[in-house]
């Protein structure tokens, strides 16, 4: 990989669900690159699409027709398990509900990750204490999720995408859940990674503060990427640094 | 995924949900528990049975006997065959004896009773547990005019003879024995003869404990037993001068009919003009033939391992001398149909073993199934994070199998403590029960094949239950799967 070509890159990628003799057409034809250690924000209403974009990146779906490039290569063709290859090493996922595994202590949480990567016992220990110190939870570590706030879980859910010390981390509504102080301090955490990491964040969103931590915003609408904020968005445009 | 931490992972959630763990594993137990005991119970039944019927039947005998399957004299036999046999087989055979059937009645007693005569001491090495006294000794081989008689007869003869309802009474009493043989042929061969002779009084040394067993063709509860050489005497057809003197009554069949006294008989012969014919025959066929036939020969047999070869060996005997084809019976067969139909019935026990180890194993499907419902948003957060639907798979299968082993390993033990139970209980006892004598106390028997086979029969069961549902895990649609609520 070259230092200019984009970490990720999506070319002319649709999305068509069958919903019985329902067609949806979630992605109309996105065109999108991402380079190192970028945050993209990608904003847009319920249904726009932004999910689905997200998922086409983190090779957790397959588009109808079109590419997805993560560093140069295409994903569309992997197997399933070169997939899950892709989405262990090199990408994290954090999501709104936060899905840990509700009986696993937060520390066993973040392991999880490296013992799929088969990180031996005791280095992976040391690892998942760390990144969860890095994110705040020095004392929580053997916490369950249930025993845990929501931003709190949130936290332990950015720690375990870090663990393999991915390229991309991709967040979906990752302040969704989460009250408006809490989710202030998720966005700095993220964008605190991202600076200090260099790791490139795209985040799906309809958090103003997410987009306003991000260096580029995109939106979305009717599955397509739109040049301008939509109409809810007008008076923010400024502030959002959009990119026209 | 390291298969160390598949295992880790497995470990971690079956402790995370110990109630649900602790019931799936409770299922397998009770159902390896149950196959376990079941087969070490029917073991201890097929050992138990076995060796009673190496203590009763004694399954090294084997009788050779004259009397053909219709009940008629099929060929001869002779005591000098027992000592041919003792001669020449020497290395297969540990003891050889004749005997001799016949019929009696006892003054006082007019039903007809089975006379055996024997080897005392050869009957008490070979069945030490049927020819045992109940009151009174087992008579020396020396002694004559002593019998040994057999409990059911005993009974009667007591009540007949002394009105009491106890057979040992009789011990040191003295029976009158009324023999009836018929003239063989070989003497006279019309019309049909039978000789009844004047009592012979004989002391009962002993009354046999009840044996509920027949042997041979011969009731041994049903009989009186003298030696040998007694019966050949008593058994032994006159010669015409000692008619008058031996025979009480001849019965003249048709188309005489008569009923006639010895001396009347010997009269008779002469006006028939049978007188000479008779007396020739008999002196031909007497001393020459009949004082040295028996009825029946008891080879015994000096292992289990070598009866089935030494019946061959005694069939060319007989085939090479005279041609013969005795009833060659040995009691090695009967073990072996008591064992084959004791085979069946532990088939049954054992398909109903594998019954349970079913059931328990489908408590595993059944848990298993529930848990990849349950735990399908988790699917899809290890998909997520980058699990293959082969980690996915291994790591439910684990958990499954885990389940199976710990469920089988401890119903293994459980099964054994409680086939013990029940023995202790004895529940078993007399379970096993071939008439009276039959009182068998069946020790269940725990072999490493029982506990092997049991342990792996669940395993197997268990691990094949708890593939499905990991299959169905693992392939779980990521994205579907985390959206599952």
């Amino acid at each position: 990989m070259t230092g200019s070509e984009p970490v990720i890159k999506l070319v002319d990628v649709h999305k068509v669900y069958k919903l019985g003799k329902t067609e949806v057409h979630a992605l109309r034809g996105i065109d999108l690159e991402v380079g190192k250690g970028d945050f993209v924000a990608i904003v847009g209403p319920s249904g726009s699409g932004k999910s689905t974009l997200l998922n086409m990146i983190g090779a957790m779906d397959r588009p109808t027709k079109g590419k997805v490039f993560i560093e140069g290569e295409d994903i569309t063709t992997l197997s399933d398990k070169e997939r899950a290859r892709l989405r262990l090493h090199k990408i994290g996922f954090v999501f709104q509900q936060y899905y840990l595994i509700p009986w696993l202590p937060a520390i066993k949480s973040v392991e999880v990750p490296l013992m799929l990567a088969g990180v031996p016992p005791s280095e992976r220990r040391k690892k998942a204490e760390a990144l969860l110190r890095e994110v705040g939870l020095g004392e929580r570590m053997y916490h369950r999720p249930s025993e845990l706030s929501g931003g709190e879980q949130q936290r332990v859910a950015i720690a375990r995408a870090l663990a393999n010390d991915p390229d991309i981390l991709l967040a979906d509504e990752p302040t969704g859940n989460l009250d408006t102080k809490t989710g202030a301090e998720i966005v700095s955490l993220i964008r605190r990674l991202n600076e200090e990491r260099g790791v490139t964040c795209v985040a799906v969103t309809h958090d103003l503060e997410v987009a306003a931590a991000a260096k580029r915003v995109l939106y979305i609408r009717d599955g397509r990427i739109v040049p301008r904020a939509p109409p809810l968005m007008l008076g923010k445009e400024k502030a959002l640094r959009p990119e026209e | 995924m390291k298969i160390a931490d598949v295992f880790r992972m497995a470990k971690d959630h079956m402790l995370a949900s110990k109630f649900r763990t602790f019931l799936t594993v409770l299922g397998i137990i009770m159902g390896v528990m149950a196959m376990t005991s079941i087969m070490s119970v029917s073991e201890g039944f097929g050992v138990a049975i076995r060796e009673a019927m190496e203590t009763y039947f004694n399954v090294r005998i084997i009788f050779v006997t004259s009397i053909g399957a219709t009940g008629t004299m099929k060929c001869p036999l002779y005591v000098n065959d027992v000592n041919n046999i003792a001669g020449n087989m020497t290395g297969d055979v540990e003891e050889v004896f004749p005997g001799l059937f016949g019929v009696t009645t006892v003054v006082g007693y007019e039903e007809s009773v089975l006379l055996v005569g024997s080897v005392h001491s050869k009957g008490k090495k070979v069945w030490p547990s049927l020819y045992v006294p109940l009151e009174g000794e087992i008579p020396e081989d020396y002694e004559h005019d002593v019998v040994t008689v057999g409990y059911e007869v005993a009974k009667e003869l007591a009540k007949a003879l002394y009105g009491s309802d106890d057979p040992r009474v009789l011990v040191g009493k003295t029976l009158r024995l009324n023999i009836t043989i018929a003239v063989p042929g070989e003497i006279l061969s019309k019309p049909e003869i039978l000789l009844t002779f004047y009592p012979w009084t004989v002391r009962v040394k002993a009354v046999i404990q009840k044996t509920g067993v027949n042997l041979a063709g011969f009731d041994m509860d049903a009989a009186i037993i003298t030696s040998f050489e007694d019966m050949k005497k008593h058994l032994r057809p006159p010669s015409y001068d000692e008619l008058s003197e031996k025979v009480m009554w001849a019965y003249v069949g048709s188309p005489y009919n008569a009923r006639l006294s010895g001396s009347q008989f010997k009269l008779w012969l002469k006006t028939q003009g049978l007188d000479k014919e008779y007396q020739q025959k008999w002196e031909d066929y007497v001393p020459v033939v009949y004082d040295k036939l028996c009825s029946i020969i008891v080879v015994y047999a000096k292992s289990v391992n070598i009866v089935d070869a030494l019946c061959e060996r005694l069939e060319e005997y007989f085939k090479a001398t005279g041609n013969r084809d005795p009833r060659i019976i040995a009691l090695k067969a009967y073990a072996r149909a008591i064992d084959s139909v004791f085979a069946i019935f532990r088939s049954l026990l054992i398909v109903l073993g594998v019954i349970a180890v079913i059931v328990a194993s489908l408590g595993v499907f059944n848990t298993m199934t529930t848990s990849v419902r349950e735990r399908v948003r988790e699917i899809g957060i290890m998909k997520a994070i980058g699990a293959t639907s082969g980690t996915i798979l291994k790591l439910f299968w684990t958990e499954a199998i885990l389940m199976g082993l710990i469920g089988s390993a401890l119903g293994v033990l459980v099964g054994w403590g409680v086939a013990y139970l029940i023995a202790a209980t004895g529940l078993l006892k007399g379970v096993v029960a071939f008439g009276a004598v039959f009182q068998v106390s069946a020790e269940p028997i725990m072999t490493e094949a029982i506990a092997l086979s049991s342990f792996l029969t669940a395993l197997v069961a268990t691990a094949v239950c708890g593939y499905i549902p990991a299959r169905w895990a693992a392939k779980y649609d990521p994205i579907v799967a985390l959206r599952y609520e």
